[in-house]
């Protein structure tokens, strides 16, 4: 089976007649009757796509505050939430911290899962992103300080002539480092290997180079949005 | 004590002195050896002196030590409770919409005058547009949201300082000169004896003051200015936005943020959820539940009765709570109903056993099921009373359908309840309702029959205050005490049928 879709609802006729619903139309699910028991829940590495829908309303931690909580913890979890009434404030609230949607109760049947859908593919696209960020960084450590300060220069679209000059150093040097550049990136064009930079952000001036000297370091360029 | 001992040693000094001879030289050993006696006495209680001084010193030392790091230790502590308060205030600004701001503001100034120890913090707008010649209207609304006028005519000689975007700041009201005499009466009038006012500003144009005011004299750090101004940038710079996207461009943006306020006095709110419109809303509010599991469960249904192989128990499970999630949803509709419908039935005389036997035949099944002995203990020939069956009916199931609830944790065998009916005394029928549940928590007794208030996780608060309203429209009373031995009892006091309006 596919996708894993977690209910949070304080009700339990709620949970279980979603859980039913869900389950009915292929997916796994899992309920949880409070925020609390959901960030308590084990958390298993999983590989395959998840989503949340969850219940604003609820007494204790409410969901907004899960929300709230499970990014500042770094979860990129998408989250669909249900409302028992047509709460206009709350809904911008959670759309603006990147929910995926917002349903009023009782909920459409159709709306509901074309929600948890959009909220398992952009799971599934985060979840490339993260292992493709996760793979350029690793291949990013490989390269020895010289090398990142040529790369972020490569990448300018400079001429190993103009690095040179700037690195004070001789064309062939440069000529070197690039070639173990694009072998350690696995690169096959420098076209290839600005796309990756653009990817990897701001990681990759690991010493203040000229051109990019804003030198903030900025770990993940992963956004909900 | 020192100073004596060293008194007697040069008095005894003299007297051998001014002995002659041999006399003299045992008097003068005498004395040495006295001295010496005294000089060892003396060391001692020097050296004693100084340990206890020393002593006093070091904790002295640490006491102060100890105070000075509390009160960094405090400091820092509201240096940081400030600027968490700070930091929610201009993050959520720039989340909200425009019309939240006000009461967004209005909260954030309790928790900063909470914050600060100050009695009150206000936003003061100016009462006409940017200009910075306008008066500066007093026009306050408190933090609890209601509104007090402060009129600008009473402070005019503060206000003008304000107008030119100065700090205004007096620690009491001694201190203000004599030029500010009409706004010292103004102040004390109020009952204000510290303020601390800091212009809005943006773009040179003063939208505002932001104050700080306290009841008693208080000095007013550097450091809570500082503060103050910090927030007001923020706050005009919010106000300005907020104005600017506003389409009303003849209305002041603090004076916009103020006029909102008070058009949401808080208490009222309160007061609206004791009303009828309380109970609709809460009806609409819950009645979503129920409504959205059938939804949900029906839709279920149909896609597993869509597959080759349908489930069929599993379908059947579905009905089954449908079914019960519809009864749950009627039991609310039910409920309001028979509040909403005050004029609606005629009440008519009954005799309150007879009422009392149709709710245990309508209790019959749950009394098996929960394994309940119900003790029916009837005095019978009753006075009638005059009443609305359906809704004195709803009552007592309501009270007995709480006492099984009350009885789920108690072991099968004690599970007893008895009803029992009195009547004659203080021309009231009594109806009481005993169970051998968990009892009535002590510090429930006050609000149990309050709307909302409910120690269930799925209740609604709304039997017992539904119960309430329903027995004091007939003119009776409803209270409850805890049993000697083990659980509640709640009573029904319904008054008896005049003759005359039997006749």
């Amino acid at each position: 089976m596919g996708s894993l879709v977690f209910v949070v609802d304080d009700d339990a006729s709620v949970r279980k007649s979603l859980d039913r619903l869900l389950s009915a139309a292929g997916y796994r699910v899992q309920t949880f009757e409070s925020a609390r028991a959901f960030l308590a829940r084990p958390q298993l590495p999983a590989e395959e796509p998840q989503c949340l829908i969850l219940d604003v309303r609820m007494p204790g931690l409410n969901g907004l505050d899960l929300q709230t909580s499970l990014r500042n913890t770094g979860s990129t979890i998408p989250i669909v939430f249900s409302t028992g009434f047509g709460d206009v404030t709350s809904s911008v609230r959670a759309m603006k911290i990147g929910a995926v949607d917002f349903l009023t109760k009782p909920i459409d049947e159709d709306e509901l899962l074309s929600a948890v859908q959009r909220g398992l593919s952009l799971d599934a696209e985060l979840r490339q992103l993260k292992s493709l960020m996760s793979m350029l960084t690793g291949r990013l450590s490989r390269l020895t300080p010289r090398e990142r300060q040529v790369f972020a220069l490569v990448v300018t679209g400079m001429l190993n002539k103009q690095i040179a000059g700037q690195l004070g150093t001789c064309e062939r040097t440069i000529k070197v480092h690039r070639a173990r550049i694009m072998k350690k990136m696995e690169a096959g064009s420098v076209a290839e290997l600005v796309r990756m930079a653009v990817k990897l952000g701001s990681a990759v001036d690991g010493q203040p180079g000229p051109a990019t000297a804003a030198g903030k370091p900025n770990p993940g360029r992963l956004r909900l949005t | 004590m020192l100073v004596w001992t060293l008194l007697g040693t040069s008095v005894q000094c003299l007297d051998a002195d001014a002995l002659p001879g041999s006399e003299s030289r045992v008097a003068r050993a005498t004395v040495r050896r006295t001295l010496m006696a005294i000089t060892g006495d003396y060391r001692t209680t020097l050296l004693e002196g100084i340990v206890v001084t020393a002593q006093t010193i070091l904790i002295a030392g640490l006491v102060l030590e100890r105070r000075r790091r509390r009160q960094a230790e405090r400091l820092l502590e509201q240096r940081l409770e400030f600027e968490t308060l700070v930091s929610e205030l201009s993050s959520r600004l720039s989340m909200v919409d425009r019309a939240e701001r006000p009461p967004l503001i209005t909260r954030w100034l309790q928790r900063l005058a909470n914050s600060l120890d100050v009695d009150r913090a206000n936003l003061l707008p100016a009462t006409n547009g940017h200009s910075p010649s306008a008066p500066l209207a007093l026009a306050a609304a408190t933090p609890w949201g209601r509104a007090s006028a402060y009129p600008a005519a009473d402070f005019t000689a503060l206000t003008e300082l304000v107008q030119r975007g100065e700090v205004v700041r007096f620690d009491s009201l001694e201190v203000l000169p004599p030029a500010l005499a009409r706004d010292r009466q103004a102040f004390r009038r109020h009952g204000i004896e510290s303020v601390l006012l800091v212009p809005l500003r943006h773009n040179g144009a003063v939208l505002g003051a932001l104050a700080l005011s306290a009841g008693t004299p208080r000095r007013w750090s550097t450091a809570i200015v500082e503060r103050l101004e910090f927030v007001g940038a923020i706050l005009a710079d919010a106000l300005d936005g907020h104005d600017r996207a506003g389409s009303n461009g003849n209305h002041h943006p603090v004076e916009a943020a103020v006029a909102t306020v008070r058009a949401e006095p808080s208490f009222a709110r309160f007061a609206g959820v004791r009303t009828l419109g309380g109970f609709a809303l809460s009806l609409a509010h819950e009645l979503n539940q129920p409504l959205s599991a059938i939804l949900a469960n029906a839709q279920a249904a149909r896609r597993f009765l869509a597959r080759p192989d349908p489930p069929i128990d599993e379908v059947r499970a579905i009905i089954d709570d449908i079914d019960a999630d519809d009864r749950r949803a009627g039991e609310l509709i039910h409920g309001m109903r028979a509040l909403l419908n005050h004029h609606d039935v005629e009440p008519v005389e009954l005799d309150v056993n007879d009422i009392i036997r149709d709710v245990v035949r309508l209790l019959h099944g749950d009394c098996l099921l929960r394994r309940v002995a119900l003790v029916l203990d009837l005095e019978a020939p009753l006075p009638p009373i005059r009443c609305d069956r359906v809704r004195i009916e709803h009552v007592l199931l309501n009270l007995v359908m709480n006492g099984f609830e009350a009885m789920e944790k108690t072991v099968p065998g004690d599970r007893r309840m008895i009803i029992r009916t009195r009547g004659g005394t203080d021309g009231c029928c009594v109806i009481s309702i005993r169970d051998a549940g968990t009892g009535i928590p002590h510090d429930q007794f006050d609000r149990m029959f309050e709307q909302f208030f409910s120690t269930k996780p799925d209740g609604l608060g709304m039997g017992l205050s539904f119960a309430r309203s329903v027995v004091e429209a007939h003119g009776g009373r409803i209270w409850a005490t805890n049993n000697s031995d083990a659980g509640a009892t709640f009573h029904v006091g319904l008054p008896i049928a005049s003759r005359k309006g039997a006749a």
